[in-house]
């Protein structure tokens, strides 16, 4: 008998949980909700007191703009699809729309929430400004936006050419803002002309592209995607399966890995370089850098606990990065190609501290250059030297030992 | 009589498999010399993986010793790895690294001098077509073009030793074709080959002696007469004595 679609997306489902369940319960006994917890507290204290007395010159319409286009744009999908489908259920696409209809409400909701969790954090700022919708309006209009997101960017799923498909990604980030920014400043009546204008747009403009009627492959890779990330998250906390990463070039980071001499002694940095700058690790260490940079300006030009906030949202970050980078030793541990290598083990592990030491000391710094640059000319030195000192100190002094032991445990448990 | 000079690659009385109650291979003992190339033969599941896994280190002996140009992978490790390069069944390609990058990193690791290794990496890429390749990531080459990567990597390293598991899937008759000249090639200039495959009437073409191995044991082996005489058929072609000797149940 055939099993509907709609229960085998259920059974993918539960299956997701169970398997990612125990995962969860590891992050929760790490010291992260704690930290993060500490984070939010720290956050709404700041909010707090912005909301006692918001400045008359405060940038409403940024800040709003800012903070919705992605929660309103980002239109991630979670299908569960994997390579065997192709074989097995690809017979059955036309009834793969029940199947995507379930996704799209598994995200949409979520979603939905977020944006709306959103306005609530904003509308009392934006109540003392000049802006002329009601908080009614502005749920409605984020919510009808959201829904026309998530339906473009199904249709973008679609497409069979990646250079439209990014166009249209593009674009449709771009109106979205252009219509927030509107909703924020405009009348009400205009801005809603304005969105519907540019959904009609939207909606026949992805009609002129070449599409496929069910994207298998697309989704197949954004669902493969998006269990890496999972992962890679959860390494952080404790040992993983796999993480087969596929590379990002990150071509603009090549003079890099160039820079390593050809020599026996560095073929392990050469490789080990390539994988932090490539991989996952690398992507998320980049991303921790730009958001903790962009935290790290907006806690610091106000003052907040004397600059001390800065220092404590920069020591965060650090923190985050070096549990993130601190994964590299698991990436090539299952390769046969590391038993063929005529290289003694002590290189690779020589090579891994000195990959890893390299990488750190360059985020640090590449952090604290946002720091530096808010705090020095408010005089306030201890803020701005003090955390880049402890980072250091701990990069130099501590890591390396604790890194060795975690990679001796490792090659401990592989060894038998 | 032959001089006896000593082989590049001696397995003697090899006992082995993942556990020591129930081993996979039993008494294998067979040697592989300088300027030769050896066809290991056998069905699905005869032991062949088994037996470049014990050479590999990857698995342990039970009983018996494997020396690669004399020494035992306990020991010298480094100078037992360096003195062969292996071309898995299934390519390992680094995500990370481009066809360029994989090459380079082989130069590094056998320390090969930078001039040589720009000159036989180059030489390489023009002969198995990989010219406009080089910049690609692993993950967007087709399963024959990694099988290319990897035999580049082990002709790049030009070891004594070259261990082929199945080299021939996936490869395009252009890339099989240049596989085989390189291959004869290095074996003329001194290089022993162990070459593990099912394309028999290549393996009868191409080796100069063979291996079969069944249910983890020898079955025959020697030159192409020894091979017919254990299976009883003077005059047959290598498939045919494989076919009657594995079909027949092993004898030795």
């Amino acid at each position: 008998m055939k099993r509907s679609l709609a229960a085998i997306w259920n059974a993918r489902f539960v299956a997701f949980a169970r398997e990612t369940r125990p995962y969860f319960r590891y992050m929760s006994m790490s010291g992260f909700p704690a930290v993060f917890v500490l984070l939010l507290i720290v956050a709404s204290i700041g909010y707090m007191q912005l909301l006692e007395q918001v400045p008359a010159d405060f940038p409403f319409a940024t800040v709003g703009v800012v903070l919705f286009t992605p929660l309103v744009s980002w239109s991630p999908l979670r299908t569960w699809l994997r390579p065997p489908d192709i074989v097995f259920l690809s017979r059955r696409e036309a009834e793969m729309g029940e199947y995507i209809a379930k996704s799209a409400i598994y995200n949409l909701i979520p979603g939905a929430l977020l944006a709306l969790i959103g306005l609530a954090l904003y509308w009392p700022i934006y109540r003392h400004g000049p802006g002329m919708s009601g908080v009614w309006t502005l749920a409605a209009a984020l919510l009808a936006m959201k829904a026309a997101n998530a339906a473009v960017a199904w249709q973008e799923r679609r497409m069979a050419w990646p250079a439209a498909r990014r166009v249209s990604r593009l674009l449709r980030w771009a109106l979205t803002a252009a219509a927030i920014a509107l909703f924020l400043v405009q009348k009400p009546w205009k801005a809603w002309l304005f969105a519907a204008l540019a959904c009609a747009t939207g909606m026949l403009a992805v009609k002129l592209a070449q599409r496929f009627r069910f994207p298998w492959e697309r989704l197949i890779a954004e669902e493969r995607r998006t269990i890496r990330r999972y992962y890679a998250f959860f390494s952080m906390f404790i040992d993983v399966p796999t993480l087969d990463s596929p590379a990002a070039p990150r071509r603009y980071l090549s003079w890099i890995t160039k820079r390593v001499p050809y020599r026996p002694d560095t073929a392990f940095v050469y490789l080990y370089a390539h994988t932090f700058i490539r991989t996952e690790i690398g992507g998320i260490v980049i991303r921790l850098v730009l958001v903790g940079a962009s935290a790290i300006v907006v806690f610091g030009s106000g003052e907040w606990l004397g600059g001390w906030l800065a220092a404590a949202v920069y020591l965060a970050f650090a923190g985050m990065i070096g549990m993130q980078a601190g994964t590299l030793p698991l990436v090539h541990r299952h390769t046969v190609w590391r038993h063929v290598y005529p290289l003694p083990a002590a290189d690779r592990i020589r090579s891994l501290l000195a990959v890893d030491r390299a990488a750190m000391v360059a985020a640090s710094v590449l952090l604290w250059l946002p720091a530096a640059f808010v705090l020095l000319p408010q005089k306030l030195f201890a803020q701005a030297f003090a955390p880049l000192a402890l980072a250091e100190l701990y990069i130099l002094l501590i890591r390396p030992g604790r890194l060795k032991r975690k990679i001796a445990a490792e090659s401990d448990s592989l060894s038998d | 009589m032959t001089i006896v000079t000593e082989p590049v690659l001696d397995i003697e009385h090899l006992t082995g498999g993942y556990s020591p109650r129930r081993p996979v291979l039993h008494d294998i003992s067979f040697r592989v010399n300088a300027g030769e190339m050896i066809g290991l033969i056998g069905l699905n599941g005869a032991g062949k993986s088994t037996t470049i896994k014990h050479i590999l280190g990857l698995m342990r002996p039970h009983k018996g010793s494997i020396k690669v140009k004399g020494r035992t992978l306990d020991e010298q490790p480094e100078s037992y790895r360096a003195a062969f390069a292996y071309v898995p069944e299934t390519p390992v390609l680094f995500d990370e690294l481009t066809v360029e990058e994989h090459l380079r990193l082989t130069g590094m690791a056998y320390g090969i001098g930078e001039r040589d290794y720009e000159a036989r990496s180059a030489e390489l890429i023009g002969q198995f077509q990989m010219e406009a390749k080089r910049g690609a990531f692993a993950s967007h080459l087709s399963k024959g073009m990694k099988q290319k990567v990897m035999i580049m990597n082990a002709l790049l390293a030009e070891p004594a030793l070259y261990i082929i598991d199945e080299p021939f899937l996936g490869l395009d008759p252009l890339g099989i074709r240049s596989l085989l000249e390189r291959l004869v090639e290095v074996k003329r200039r001194g290089a022993a080959i162990l070459m593990s495959s099912h394309i028999l009437s290549t393996v009868e073409a191409y080796c100069d002696r063979y291996v079969v191995l069944h249910h983890g044991r020898i079955a025959a082996q020697g030159g192409l007469n020894d091979i017919q005489e254990a299976a009883g058929m003077r005059g047959a072609s290598l498939e045919d004595a494989f076919f009657k000797l594995v079909t027949e149940g092993a004898s030795r």
